[in-house]
C-alpha cells in the first residue's frame, strides 16, 4: 500500500523572495492523523500548499497517493486532497448553504444526483439543515466555520488538511472538532491539521511533526516531541501546561515526558502513596 | 496563480533618492509627468517618457516591484493596443496604437514610482498642506495603506476557491467571468466587514476628537529639493515649447514607418 | 485615583438594530480601579459588545436599543461622545492588521495624539517615552509588514497606551498569534496592570494563559452574567463545565488530586503554582487524608 503523501527533499521559494521551505522530508501513510506544528513563518502554510499542487515545488518533489503534484492541476489534486483554509469567509460566496456545499462537487462534474445526496449527507453531518435555504454570510462565525468544513467533506476527498482549525473557537467548538477528527479518523481518512495549540495536539493526537526554518525538526509520537524541550526552543512553542509542570517536579522523580493530565496524577499520586480514586 | 499586479503600488521601505524627497514635490513631479504623457499623442516622446520613468524606477531599486505591476498589465495594454489599431481614424495606425499603449504604460509607470516611494500617510499629509480638508486625504490614506491587505486577501481567496475545484484558465471569455463571482463576493463580503473592525480601532484611537488635528512630522523644503522642483519644471516647460516651436516640432512629431 | 469606581454597569440591556434577542441583559457589574478583570464565556455570550459599552461604541457606532447605565469613572457612556472616552478607555482588538494605520511605528504611536490635537512637543515626549516603556525603540522605523503578528500587537496596544486611557480593555487580543507571542502580550498586560495601575479588562478564551494574573472572573452566557468571582474558586466550581468554558489543564490535575486524597494549599493557575502545591502537599504529611 502506498503512502498518502509522500514529500522528499522539498525546497520551495515565491519568484520574489528566499527560499520558505528548505529540504522538507515527511511521509503519511493512508489513515494517519498528524499534528504540524511549528512558528509563524516557519513554513507550515507553504507545506500544506503543495498537497494540493496550489504551489509547485521548485526542489524536490510531491507526491499524492503517487501522483507527482508537479504534473496534475489544482483541480485534479483538490479532488483528493481536501483543504480547509483557516478563515472561512474566504471562501463563501453562495445564495444558500445548500449551494455552497454543491460548489465543489459540480466543480468536479458530479452528476446531480450525486451532488444533491452528498449535500443532505454534509448538511446533516455538520449539523447544518436549518440553515439549508439561509445565505452563509448571514450566518454568525461558528456556523460559517461549520459550513466551511462542510463544503470540503462533501465531496469526500481521501486526505483532508485544516489550517488552524482552533483559531477563535471557544471550548465547546474545539470539542465539536475534536470529535470530528476522530470520526473522520475512523472513517480511515488521512488527516492533516496545522496548528499552534499545543494543548489541543497534546489531547488529541498521537503523531506531531514540527517545523522551524522551512524544515521539520521533530516528527514522531506526541510524548516525546511536544516534552523535548530542544524542540520546543528551537520552533517556538510552549510546551504543554502538564509538562512544563512535569517538568519542574523533576527533582522529585517525576519523569519529563508526561503530556497528559492522568499520567502526571499518577506519577504525584505514586510520589505521594496516595491510594485508588476515592471519588471525592 | 499569483497576483503581483499590486506589487507596483505598494509602499516599501528603502533608501533612495525618491524615497526621501518631499511629498509635495514628488506630487507635483507626478503631476508634471502626467501632464507630459497626456499631452504628447506621438511615438517618440511617450517613448522616451517611459524610458524615463525606467530610469528613475532603476535609480530607485524598485524594479523587481515595478515589473510585478507591468507585467501583468501587458495583457491590458495589448487589448488597447488592437483597439487603438483597429478603431482610430488617423493616418498612420502602428504609430498611433503603440503611442497609445505606451502612454498607458507611461502613465501606470510613473504611478507606480510614486507609490513605491510614497507612504500613505505623507501623500496625506502634502494633501492636507496644500490646503485639502484632512476628511478627504484620510480617504485616500486609508485605500492606500490596504491594497497590500486586499491583494493578499484576494490571493487568499483564489487559492481557496480553487482548491475546491474553480478552474481560471479554463473557458471561453463569458464562463471566465461567471467565475469570477466566487472570488469577488468572498472580497467584497471580508473587505466589508473589515472596514468596521478598522473604524472601531479608528474610534478607539479618538479619531475625530479635534477639528485642528495636529501634524507632528516636519515637513520642510531643502535646498536640494528646490532645485529639485526648478529643474523638473524648468524641463517641463521646455519641452512644451520646444513641441510647439517650429523648428524643433518635427523631432517630436516622428513617426514609425507606415505599415504598406 | 484609586478609589472610586473606574466602571460601573447598572441593569444594562443592548439588542443590535436588527437583531431579534437582545445581546446583552440584567447586567450589573462594577470594576474598581486598578482591578484586573477577566472575561470569559461560550462564543456568542456578549463578551464583545459588552467591551463596546465601555468606550461607546455602544451606542455611538452600534444603532440599537440600550437601556440601563454604564458609567465610566463617572462619565455616562451614553452621554460622551466616542473620541472623548478613548482618552479614559484604551480599546485593543484580535487582529493587528486592522490597528496599524500608518506606515511605521512612530508615526502609529503618535496617531492618537495627533486625533487629539495635542501640540507637537507634548506629541514627541509621550512618543519618545512610549517607545522606551514599550521597548520598541530597536522598532521605530519599521513598517507593520516587518513586525510579526505579536510585535504589531504590542504596537497596537502601545498606540493605544500612549493616549494614557486608565482602562484597558482588550478583546481577545491573542486569538491570531503564535504561543510565545500570546504569552509575552499576556504578560505585557499584566504589568501594565501592576506598574502603571490602570484597571484591565480581559476577554480570552484561552483561560490558561491570563487567569493567574486576574484579580476576577467573570463568566457570561446568552448576554448575562452568569458568576463573578475570584478565578480559583469559579475554576472549581461546577461552573465552567456547565457553560462550556475550557477548565486549563493544571486546575484538572488538582482536582484529579483532591479525588485522590492529595489536597493541594491552593487552586494553581499555572504549571509553576501546580508544581509548587505539589511539593508543598508531598512534603506535609498532614495533608493527607
Amino acid at each position: 500500500m502506498q503512502p498518502a503523501i509522500v514529500v522528499k527533499d522539498l525546497y520551495f521559494r515565491y519568484e520574489e523572495g528566499d527560499y520558505v521551505l528548505k529540504g522538507v522530508n515527511l511521509t503519511v501513510q493512508e489513515g494517519e492523523v498528524v499534528a504540524l506544528m511549528g512558528s509563524n513563518g516557519a513554513g507550515k502554510t507553504t507545506l500544506i500548499k503543495h498537497f494540493n499542487g496550489l504551489l509547485k515545488p521548485v526542489k524536490g518533489s510531491v507526491k499524492v497517493k503517487g501522483l507527482d503534484t508537479k504534473e496534475r492541476s489544482v483541480a485534479e489534486l483538490s479532488k483528493i486532497v481536501g483543504l480547509v483554509f483557516q478563515n472561512p469567509d474566504h471562501q463563501l460566496f453562495a445564495e444558500t448553504v445548500e449551494e455552497e456545499l454543491a460548489f465543489a462537487l459540480r466543480n468536479f462534474g458530479y452528476p446531480e444526483e450525486v451532488v444533491r445526496q452528498r449535500v443532505e449527507w454534509a448538511l446533516t453531518l455538520m449539523d447544518l439543515r436549518k440553515y439549508r435555504s439561509r445565505s452563509p454570510l448571514s450566518l454568525s462565525g461558528g456556523e460559517r466555520k461549520r459550513v466551511a468544513i462542510a463544503s470540503v467533506l462533501c465531496y469526500d476527498p481521501e486526505i483532508i488538511v485544516f489550517d488552524e482549525p482552533t483559531i477563535g473557537q471557544d471550548y465547546y467548538q474545539k470539542q465539536k472538532i475534536a470529535q470530528l477528527l476522530k470520526m473522520l479518523s475512523k472513517q480511515g481518512k488521512t488527516v492533516i491539521v496545522v496548528t499552534h495549540d499545543v494543548e489541543f495536539v497534546a489531547e488529541n493526537f498521537n503523531r506531531v511533526a514540527v517545523m522551524a526554518n522551512g524544515q521539520i525538526i521533530a516528527d514522531g509520537d506526541v510524548e516525546e516531541v511536544l516534552t523535548d524541550p530542544k524542540v520546543i526552543k528551537e520552533a517556538d512553542l510552549r510546551p504543554p501546561q502538564i509538562t512544563e509542570c512535569a517538568w519542574l517536579l523533576g527533582d522529585l522523580g517525576v519523569p519529563k515526558r508526561i503530556v497528559r493530565v492522568e499520567e502526571l496524577v499518577e506519577e504525584v499520586a505514586r510520589l505521594g502513596g496516595l491510594s485508588e480514586d476515592k471519588g471525592f | 496563480m499569483r497576483i503581483r499586479v499590486f506589487e507596483g503600488f505598494k509602499f516599501k521601505r528603502k533608501d533612495t533618492y525618491f524615497y526621501k524627497l518631499d511629498p509635495r514635490v514628488k506630487l507635483l513631479f507626478l503631476a508634471y509627468s502626467l501632464f507630459l504623457t497626456l499631452y504628447f499623442s506621438t511615438f517618440l516622446p511617450l517613448l522616451l517618457l517611459f524610458l524615463l520613468s525606467l530610469v528613475l524606477v532603476l535609480l530607485n531599486r524598485a524594479l523587481k516591484e515595478w515589473w510585478g505591476t507591468l507585467r501583468m498589465v501587458f495583457v491590458l495594454s495589448a487589448i488597447i493596443f488592437l483597439l487603438n489599431f483597429f478603431f482610430s481614424e488617423r493616418g498612420n495606425k502602428v504609430n498611433y496604437a503603440s503611442a497609445m499603449t505606451l502612454r498607458f504604460l507611461t502613465l501606470t509607470s510613473f504611478f507606480s514610482l510614486f507609490f513605491l516611494t510614497t507612504p500613505p500617510e505623507e501623500l496625506s499629509d502634502a494633501l492636507v498642506l496644500l490646503g485639502i480638508p484632512y476628511e478627504y486625504t484620510f480617504m485616500f490614506m486609508m485605500a492606500m495603506r490596504f491594497i497590500p491587505t486586499l491583494a493578499r486577501d484576494l490571493q487568499t481567496i483564489i487559492d481557496a476557491q480553487r482548491s475546491r475545484g474553480l478552474e481560471l484558465e479554463r473557458g471561453g471569455i463569458f464562463k471566465r467571468v461567471k467565475r469570477l463571482i466566487p472570488l469577488l463576493v468572498p472580497l467584497i463580503v471580508l473587505e466589508i466587514r473589515r472596514s468596521v473592525v478598522v473604524a472601531e480601532a479608528l474610534e478607539a484611537r479618538a479619531f475625530g476628537a479635534s477639528k485642528r488635528r495636529t501634524l507632528t512630522e516636519e515637513y520642510g523644503l531643502r535646498r536640494a529639493e528646490y532645485c529639485f522642483l526648478a529643474w523638473t519644471t524648468i524641463l517641463t516647460v521646455a519641452l512644451i515649447v520646444l513641441s510647439r516651436l517650429p523648428q524643433t516640432a518635427s523631432i517630436f512629431g516622428y513617426r514609425l514607418p507606415e505599415i504598406p | 485615583m484609586g478609589e472610586g469606581y473606574a466602571v460601573e454597569i447598572e441593569d444594562l440591556y443592548f439588542k443590535y438594530e436588527g437583531s431579534e434577542e437582545p445581546a446583552l441583559s440584567e447586567v450589573n457589574l462594577k470594576i474598581r480601579s486598578g482591578e484586573y478583570v477577566l472575561i470569559t464565556g461560550p462564543s456568542g455570550s456578549g463578551k464583545s459588545t459588552l467591551c463596546r459599552a465601555l468606550n461607546g461604541l455602544i451606542p455611538h457606532f452600534y444603532k440599537g436599543e440600550m437601556r440601563g447605565e454604564v458609567r465610566v469613572f463617572g462619565m455616562s457612556v451614553k452621554e460622551s461622545p466616542t473620541y472623548e472616552l478613548a482618552k479614559y478607555v484604551g480599546m485593543v482588538f484580535q487582529e493587528p492588521e486592522n490597528q496599524l494605520f500608518l506606515s511605521n511605528v512612530e508615526r502609529e504611536l503618535a496617531f492618537g495624539l495627533e486625533n487629539l490635537g495635542l501640540p507637537k512637543d507634548v506629541i514627541k515626549r509621550k512618543v519618545k517615552w512610549a517607545l522606551k516603556a514599550f521597548r520598541l525603540e530597536d522598532l521605530r522605523d519599521k513598517a507593520p509588514y516587518e513586525l510579526s503578528g505579536g510585535q504589531q500587537q504590542k504596537v497596537a496596544i502601545a498606540s493605544v497606551l500612549v493616549m494614557e486611557p486608565k482602562i484597558l480593555v482588550l478583546d481577545e487580543p491573542t486569538s491570531n498569534l503564535d504561543p510565545l507571542s500570546a504569552s509575552e502580550i499576556i504578560s505585557l498586560v499584566h504589568k501594565v496592570n501592576k506598574d502603571l495601575g490602570l484597571t484591565v479588562i480581559l476577554v480570552e478564551h484561552r483561560l490558561e494563559l491570563a487567569l493567574r494574573y486576574a484579580d476576577r472572573l467573570i463568566l457570561m452566557k446568552d448576554g448575562k452574567i452568569v458568576s463573578s468571582g475570584d478565578p480559583r474558586m469559579l475554576m472549581i466550581s461546577g461552573e465552567p463545565k456547565k457553560l462550556g468554558v475550557g477548565v486549563p489543564k493544571v486546575v484538572e490535575a488538582y482536582i484529579k488530586l483532591r479525588r485522590r486524597g492529595m489536597e493541594l494549599p491552593r487552586v494553581p493557575l499555572s504549571s509553576e503554582e501546580l508544581a509548587e502545591g505539589v511539593k508543598e502537599a508531598i512534603y506535609s504529611p498532614c495533608n493527607r487524608l
